[in-house]
């Protein structure tokens, strides 16, 4: 897009109002400004008029306003609303017409020669005015009827139009189907008018006597008078449907090769169209924007008429320029304008002429700078110091927020307790199919502290899986002052739960008030939800011992509240040893040393010891306090195998490799159905039919196949889903572990950054989510621990580098356990 | 005191200066502060350099509380448009921002200025809008207007503040074979004269604009002669009076108003503050044309800034692409100062001159003239 550069342009016009309040100039008729040779063989002037009544006319001498330039300021009595200069009143003469509300007046323009440019002298004379029968809104002139002189048109705003010849009205008529303004174009070529109809429609009207038939004949001054005496009738030669309303018309004066009458141009809402002379819809060009106007300008060449460009203005701003459909160039204009004009100003042919609705004329020529907006520097450079600063500053206060929040939650007129209870529900009842555990029942003790009651408060609970609420959201209709208490059922499905927390929150909003208040509150499902105490079991294969600082303390001190029947301590906890059974038919035992603080974790099943270990942790901090006074110290130092490991990775990645594999299948197998069942398809239209049954055969037994492969890809989801938890617990566990041993100690701050990377959603490794990020942060916390090189880590060595380093820090941490006294560095 | 000498023309709402000299600073008589506003960032510029904008009925000027040379001067004239937007500032971030426009020599130049206080850029917007819409309503005042609508029925259309000191029939101007018979109007303002038989024939000419009044024998006998100055057209209008005795008392007396306007003109501009235009709103008056003026205040202040700094040396002058030739003339010739390149909003500026113009074959249009071989449709195929 290029610019518009500036030759001339006339000072702002004086105005005492707010300019963008109203409009200077009629914006939509293309009024207020023509271009006259008001002297013979003399430059072409520009002759402005505007609503204020105030005639201008202006004449560049060079590229700046000098004040010379203006011709004639007048101030008319009336507002102008069009201007026209031809032959109104004798055929030698040329007048300046001026539309008026309510009058049409002719001027005559008057030129005294001077001694110097600014002698110059100008003047205009009114000579007649023709009083019109109604408002006007608009006029147009030509040759109308083949008449020697100009006739003109008027538009009025009862919709009619009226034609007047010098200083007599013709007729007025009402045009069938007509809007009250629309753009008219008379077309010499065969004597007729264009309009734009209600109906969207381009009609094309011939004015005809219906007394007399023999117009054709004459062609005098004669004729004319008889048109006077005669009624004419317009009659529809043709009509075109546009389906735009159109704003404006012209027709084109260059004629092609076997080209009869002129093209006509019609400029829609959002399209041009070009229709031949007979009303038949040629082509059409669709504008981004919505055009506004447009000027169609000859180009010459040694005076001859080359061909016919088109300036299309655009609402926003654009001018573009057409060349037989084809667009050649494009500006930006600055302001929008109301009237355009190419003329010959200051001897440089082809200049654009524009009237802005400000009523500002300004002469432009095309540029060929770009046109750029300007751009706003941005800053780069920045100051660090201060920008940590001000970060500082906002972390300080979102935690004074958050804090405030909080002692705001502590006033919440609704209160909520949880009651963990540590047995499980007696009743059977139920218990949804799928459960393999008794149902647990968790009691929300709900308080209201306001007088009023409170409608549709919310609960919602959100377990991890596999742990199930029966109804995640229950909803209390009233709460009055009081407590009410909610009971939540919950059961354990197929698989051992990795994740035993639980986090519920409480949801209502005040009367009248839309704002929507939440207390949160979470909780700790106890163990015995994921199975029951029962007598130890011999088999185990995995054993890991945790050592403290405590006195020997029995399990059944440990372990008393949960034990099956409450109170009643089983005799096979006398011999400091207990067996756990979860629900999924996995045992676990746990033996307690007589002598020390040392208790041994058990079983056949490496992920059957997770939850044990920590709820025995938390066991052991809690009743710490009881027996000994100093800080308690849990401790692990075995080592860890860490081959015990691996093959639950592998398990995951054979899923996954296995699931790809599969899913390629489906892929492959549907297209293959695909492409049998279009060629089915084809053969069915043969004429000569070919057998087709080996082909139908085929058809099955593919639709059966992916009927199997997408069985198996179900199954083996609910497999790698069960894989992927067993993994979780034993990276838990293994994290658990280190945690316990004194390089980790040593290591906190990093180890604690371990520990948070092992998120959830990186454990769920076959979701094949973007996990490089995670795994890269993981693999360079351990470089940094173990002080290695940085490694390099992409998608295709991830997997083995995780476990590598894994297995090398676990490495570490077991000979550290031995040299337990060695200073790290 | 020779007149002629001491009479030099306004350029300061003409131009867009950068970094002039003190004394180009300094307010021409008639010149008046509307306001001023200190901690201004000229972004565009300086940035992150607090300054001082003055507002005046015929520039805006800003310059920097450090470094008086980094300054800059746009004549009202120049300023096409006045917006505010939001701009990055170095000293207070993204801050709402005046915009100004303007055109010089074919340069069109963008200036971006800041302020820390909301309320008070919004002080600074409405003064510097309503200051550039009275003075560019108010061009009667300053401009030479030949062939215009000055006059309301048969009366000169007084301008507010104007009052006719003098109004003599009879007057022939010169500037046509005919001689036409006129009437001319001494004000306090102008000099207006217009044809008897035609009243659209009629020349304004407002005393700052005359460079020269003199009486000069012609071959139409003894004339009075106004030179115009030569920026505004350079025109030498002649008037012939009958008597002698009146032609010289004419002469004398439009010397003497002349003389009077020049050392306290009056731009038309008198005094506007936003209190006023309140009081002006709410009371409603007529409407008459030209701006509605409040009455005429003192001016508010001459640059106190400048006043109680010390007179700035070169030695703290700091090297800037602002001041890159760092040659600094004196005042009113206006060539020599720094270009303002940064402010500029297009990357090229355009010497128009008939020369660069030419006419395309193919668009059938003027366009800026390419170099041998280009074509405008080979630029347009580019793009």
């Amino acid at each position: 897009m290029f610019r518009l550069n500036k030759f001339w342009q006339q000072p702002l016009p004086n105005s005492d109002d707010d300019e963008d309040k109203k409009f200077i100039n009629n914006f939509y008729l293309n009024g207020g400004m023509i271009l006259a040779e008001l002297v013979e063989n003399e430059p072409l002037s520009i002759i402005t008029g505007c609503f204020e009544g105030i005639l201008r006319i202006y004449c560049p001498h060079g590229h700046e306003f000098v004040p010379h330039d203006l011709q004639l300021e007048k101030k008319l009595e009336q507002p102008i609303l069009n201007l026209g200069f031809s032959d109104f009143l004798n055929t030698n003469e040329k007048v300046l017409a001026i539309l008026h509300p309510d009058e049409l007046c002719y001027y005559s323009v008057i030129v005294t020669e001077g001694l110097d440019i600014h002698g110059l002298q100008f003047d205009i004379k009114k000579i007649s005015s023709v009083i019109l029968p109604s408002k006007a809104i608009s006029f147009f002139y030509d040759n109308f009827f083949n008449c020697e002189k100009a006739l003109i048109c008027i538009q009025l705003f009862n919709g009619n139009i009226i034609f007047i010849d010098g200083n007599e009205i013709y007729f007025e008529k009402n045009l069938p189907n007509a809007l009250m303004y629309y753009p008219i174009k008379y077309i010499a070529y065969n004597d007729a008018f264009l309009i734009n109809t209600l109906s969207f429609q381009l009609m094309c009207l011939k004015f005809v006597s219906v007394t007399e038939e023999k117009q054709q004949k004459q062609k005098t001054q004669k004729y004319v008078s008889s048109y006077k005496q005669s009624t004419l009738e317009p009659q529809v030669l043709w009509t075109c449907l546009i389906g735009e309303h159109i704003s404006d018309i012209c027709a084109s004066k260059k004629y092609e090769k076997n080209q009869e009458g002129p093209k006509l141009i019609a400029l829609g809402s959002t399209s041009l169209f070009f229709i031949s002379h007979k009303g038949e819809l040629l082509s059409s060009l669709k504008l981004d924007s919505t055009p506004t106007n447009f000027y169609l300008y000859p180009v010459y060449k040694d005076d001859q008429l080359l061909r016919e460009n088109l300036i299309v203005v655009t609402a926003s701003n654009h001018l573009l320029i057409y060349s037989s459909h084809k667009l050649v160039w494009t500006a930006k204009l600055e302001k929008k304008i109301v009237n355009i004009a190419v003329a010959k100003i200051n001897n440089i042919p082809g200049m654009i002429i524009t009237l802005n609705i400000n009523g500002q004329v300004e002469v432009c020529y095309l540029g060929t700078n770009i046109y750029t907006t300007p751009i706003q520097q941005i800053e780069i450079n920045k100051d660090y110091k201060e920008m940590e600063n001000e970060m500082r500053d906002l972390k300080e206060l979102i935690e004074r927020y958050t804090k405030n929040e909080y002692e705001k939650k502590e006033k919440s007129v609704i209160s909520v307790r949880v009651n963990v209870p540590t047995t499980l529900n007696n009743s059977k009842s139920n218990i949804p199919d799928d459960s393999i555990s008794p149902s647990y029942t968790v009691e929300f003790e709900i308080k209201n502290s306001v007088n009023f009651s409170i409608l549709n408060i919310k609960l919602l609970v959100s377990p991890a899986e596999p742990i199930i609420a029966t109804k995640p959201c229950q909803i209390i209709e009233t709460l009055s002052n009081g407590t009410t208490i909610v009971p939540v059922v919950f059961y354990v499905k197929d698989y051992i739960p990795c994740n035993l927390d639980c986090q519920a929150s409480l949801m209502y909003s005040l009367p009248n008030s839309d704002e929507i208040q939440t207390v949160n509150c979470s909780f700790k499902f106890p163990i015995i939800i994921c199975g029951e105490l029962v007598s130890p079991s011999k088999e185990n294969k995995y054993k890991l011992t945790i050592e403290t600082n405590l006195p020997a303390v029995l399990l059944s001190d440990i372990y008393k509240d949960i034990c099956p029947t409450e109170g009643v301590i089983p005799k096979y906890m006398n011999k400091n040893i207990v067996g756990f059974k979860y629900w999924n038919k996995m045992n676990a035992t746990i033996n307690g040393s007589t002598r020390r603080g040392r208790y041994r974790i058990s079983s056949n099943y490496l992920e059957a010891i997770y939850l044990l270990l920590i709820d025995l942790k938390k066991r052991i901090e809690k009743i710490s306090s009881n027996y000994i006074t100093e800080d308690l110290v849990i401790s692990y130092q075995e080592s860890f195998e860490f081959n015990d490991y691996i093959p639950y990775f592998d398990d995951i990645i054979e899923k996954q490799i296995k699931f790809n594999a599969l899913s390629d299948t489906l892929i492959n197998k549907t297209l293959q159905y695909k492409v049998i069942q279009k060629k089915l398809l084809l053969h069915y239209k043969d004429k000569i039919p070919v057998s087709l049954v080996g082909l139908r055969n085929l058809l099955d037994r593919t639709y059966a196949s992916i009927h199997t492969i997408s069985g198996d890809i179900i199954n083996l989801k609910k497999e790698s889903k069960k894989s992927n938890y067993n993994f979780i617990l034993i990276t838990h566990m293994l994290l658990e572990l280190w945690s316990l041993k004194d390089f980790a100690r040593k290591h906190k701050e990093h180890f604690d950054m371990l520990y948070e990377s092992f998120s959830q959603e990186l454990l769920l490794i076959s979701n094949n989510s973007n996990d490089l990020i995670y795994l890269q942060t993981i693999i360079n916390i351990i470089n940094i621990m173990l002080k290695k090189d940085k490694e390099k880590v992409t998608d295709a060595n991830k997997k083995t580098l995780l476990i590598e380093n894994l297995k090398l820090l676990n490495k570490y941490m077991n000979e550290k356990a031995f040299l337990f006294n060695e200073n790290d560095e | 005191m020779s007149i002629s000498t001491s009479i030099n023309q306004i350029w300061q709402d003409n131009e867009v200066c950068f970094d002039i000299s003190k004394s180009a600073l300094q307010l021409f008589p008639g010149e008046i502060i509307f306001d001023h506003f200190n901690n201004i960032e000229d972004i565009k510029g300086s940035k992150g350099e607090s300054g001082t904008l003055s507002i005046t009925n015929l520039r805006i000027i800003w310059f920097s509380e450090k470094n008086i040379r980094r300054n800059i001067s746009i004549g009202q004239n120049c300023i096409f448009a006045v917006t505010s937007r939001s701009a990055q500032s170095k000293l207070m971030g993204i801050t709402q921002s005046l915009y100004l426009f303007a055109a010089y020599h074919q340069t069109r130049y963008e200036f971006i200025f800041t302020y820390p206080q909301k309320p008070e850029l919004g002080r600074l917007f409405i003064t510097v809008k309503s200051v550039h819409k009275a003075y560019s309503t108010s061009r009667m005042y300053r401009e030479i207007k030949i062939r215009g609508a000055v006059l309301n029925g048969t009366e000169l259309d007084l301008l507010p503040e104007e009052e006719i000191k003098q109004k003599i029939n009879g007057v022939c101007n010169l500037s046509n074979n005919i001689g036409n018979i006129g009437i001319m109007y001494i004000t306090n303002i102008r000099c207006v004269w217009h044809a008897i038989n035609n009243e659209n024939f009629n020349v304004s000419i407002p005393y700052i604009q005359i460079s020269e009044v003199k009486l000069k024998n012609t071959q139409y006998g003894n004339a009075l002669v106004l030179q115009t100055f030569s920026k505004t057209g350079g025109y030498l209008l002649g008037f012939r009076i009958d008597p002698l005795d009146l032609l010289k008392k004419t002469a004398k007396e439009i010397k003497s108003y002349w003389r009077i306007a020049n050392q306290k003109p009056n731009f038309g501009i008198l005094s506007l503050s936003l209190e006023g235009k309140e009081e002006l709103a709410n009371a409603e008056t007529p409407k008459t044309p030209g701006p509605e003026y409040t009455k005429p205040k003192p001016a508010i202040f001459v640059l106190p800034e400048v006043e109680s700094q010390n007179i700035i040396i070169n030695d703290d002058f700091e090297m800037d692409f602002n001041l890159k030739d760092g040659t600094f003339s004196d005042k009113s010739s206006g060539e020599n100062r720094s270009k303002g390149d940064c402010y500029v909003e297009m990357s090229k500026s355009l010497n128009v001159n008939d020369n660069c113009i030419g006419w395309d074959p193919d668009l059938g249009l003027a366009i800026e003239k390419l170099s041998e071989g280009k074509t405008a449709f080979g630029l347009w195929k580019l793009i």
